[in-house]
């Protein structure tokens, strides 16, 4: 279905995966501008980011990646990374906040933000979108059956029309609420603001810029080319390394190995260490000029969630 | 070997132990006590089993996590109910024990969300803890019916705080 004019890289295994990140036009820069900046308000200690990442001697952010792995995306040859960012975000919140687990579709929410064409989005369209228009779940009841959304559209004309409406009825019950943008004013702050969010466990979308030699690791870090950005993906949590940057955000990637069909093509090696690799705070922070990063602190209650009925 | 060694197991210049005095001759009555005390054992366990309570401790009291409460009372949502500012790190350890405590006791789930979400669920959650003089940040306690809301605290900020939801 996939007919795409993003970049397309070959992940050491030969599976061809996709970027997606397009630069902000000024009416996205506006909506930029407007939105409100993660507070100081929230930011933690080095003490108490540190408590919260290493639990028991042990970093925590390898025990969410086991936690997290079987949510691995694969985007594929699809240039959706800010549809599936973004969705790993909320599926993360409402990990966070209790929820039981939805499987998000980051094709629902690219096709609101890609003027149906497969040619990438802006990261803070998505953004905005998932606060408000919600975002749909890829099991959906149609006339007594559960029906699936596919994850390889990124066109609501490529979608069966009954199966479309319903998905527009059910992405009321996944809005993002409480979203923030990184502070751009100082390093020092934007190292503070991730390392708080993240110790909290708060998901943060990034823009990052893929490089042919960015395909595998090197000693666990991600290799970052030089370059405005064009993907994005989501930080899950962080490793506590203290000093000026506090951290490494750990990159839960959308180029597989996707576990279950519902995250997206399965089978392969996938990238990274099982979907995961580590930032230093001056990659993340290198695209973050042209592209916000920002952070997912809460989502808005599922209504059809019988804790609220 | 002698008699009291007559597998041979301790060397010659080595006495083999003393037998215990429990003999088959003259223990009976020691015998019979153990029984009675072991059932005496089995049935203080039996009690606690079917819920009795020996401590006399409120329910707040106690690091045991499920010793003072009840499976009937403590089934259905804990819903922390925090400020717009999102959770203080303080707060997120809170939920952080209650998810813990949920998930050593049967029926009960945690739920986390923010006050100015205007959904009508946490509306009424917020209406139902002002019915109880509470407001946020704080802990509302619901049944799996719907509209079964059971009480509603203060933020707790510790186990025996939360435990208080159950009363």
């Amino acid at each position: 279905m996939a007919d795409t004019d993003t970049e397309i890289f070959k992940l050491p295994d030969g599976v061809q995966v996709s970027t997606g990140l397009n630069m902000p036009t000024d009416a996205e820069q506006l909506l930029m501008a407007a939105l409100p900046e993660y507070s100081q308000e929230f930011y933690l200690d080095d003490k108490e980011i540190q408590r919260r990442l290493v639990r028991n001697g042990t970093q925590v952010y390898l025990e969410k990646r086991k936690k997290r792995s079987h949510r691995v995306r694969n985007q594929g040859r699809l240039g959706k990374c800010n549809g599936s960012s973004n969705s790993s975000g909320v599926e993360q919140l409402r990990e966070m906040q209790g929820m039981p687990e939805v499987a998000i579709s980051d094709c629902y929410a690219y096709s609101l933000a890609n003027g149906g064409q497969d040619r990438g989005s802006a990261l803070i369209t998505t953004f905005t979108q998932m606060q408000e228009a919600g975002t749909a779940p890829m099991e959906i009841q149609v006339g007594g059956m559960t029906k699936v959304l596919p994850n390889d559209f990124y066109s609501r004309r490529q979608v069966d029309a009954a199966l479309l409406k319903q998905a527009d009825i059910e992405a009321k019950r996944f809005m993002g609420w409480e979203f923030y943008k990184a502070p751009m004013d100082s390093f020092a702050n934007y190292c503070r603001a991730v390392a708080s969010a993240l110790a909290r466990d708060q998901p943060v979308v990034f823009a990052w810029h893929v490089g042919d030699n960015s395909m595998r690791l090197r000693n666990g870090m991600v290799v970052v080319g030089r370059g405005p950005g064009n993907h994005s993906n989501l930080m899950h949590s962080a490793k506590w390394i203290g000093g000026k940057t506090l951290i490494q955000p750990d990159d839960q990637n959308s180029w597989g190995p996707a576990k279950n069909a519902l995250w997206g093509p399965t089978g392969g090696a996938g990238w990274g260490e099982d979907g995961f690799g580590l930032f230093t705070m001056e990659d993340m922070w290198a695209c973050a000029r042209n592209h916000c990063t920002y952070i997912m602190a809460s989502v808005k209650i599922d209504p059809s969630d019988p804790a609220f009925q | 070997m002698s008699s009291r060694d007559p597998l041979g197991l301790f060397p010659a210049s080595q006495p083999a132990p003393t037998q215990a005095a429990t003999t088959s001759g003259g223990g009976g009555g020691l015998s019979w006590a153990i029984v009675g005390v072991l059932l005496g054992i089995a049935l203080l366990l039996g009690y606690q089993r079917f819920g009795g309570d020996f401590s006399h401790g409120d329910d707040g009291g106690g690091g045991d996590k499920h010793e003072h409460v009840q499976p009937g009372k403590v089934e259905g949502y804990l819903i922390f109910i925090h400020e717009r500012q999102t959770l203080s790190a303080d707060e997120a350890d809170m939920v952080d024990v209650a998810e813990d405590f949920a998930s050593v006791t049967s029926g009960l789930e945690v739920r986390s969300v923010d006050d100015e979400d205007d959904s009508p669920g946490v509306v009424a959650a917020i209406d139902f803890a002002k019915t109880k003089g509470v407001v946020p940040p704080c802990l509302v306690h619901k049944g799996k019916q719907a509209g079964d809301f059971r009480n509603a605290v203060a933020f707790p900020h510790s186990l025996d705080e939360l435990k208080k939801v159950f009363k």
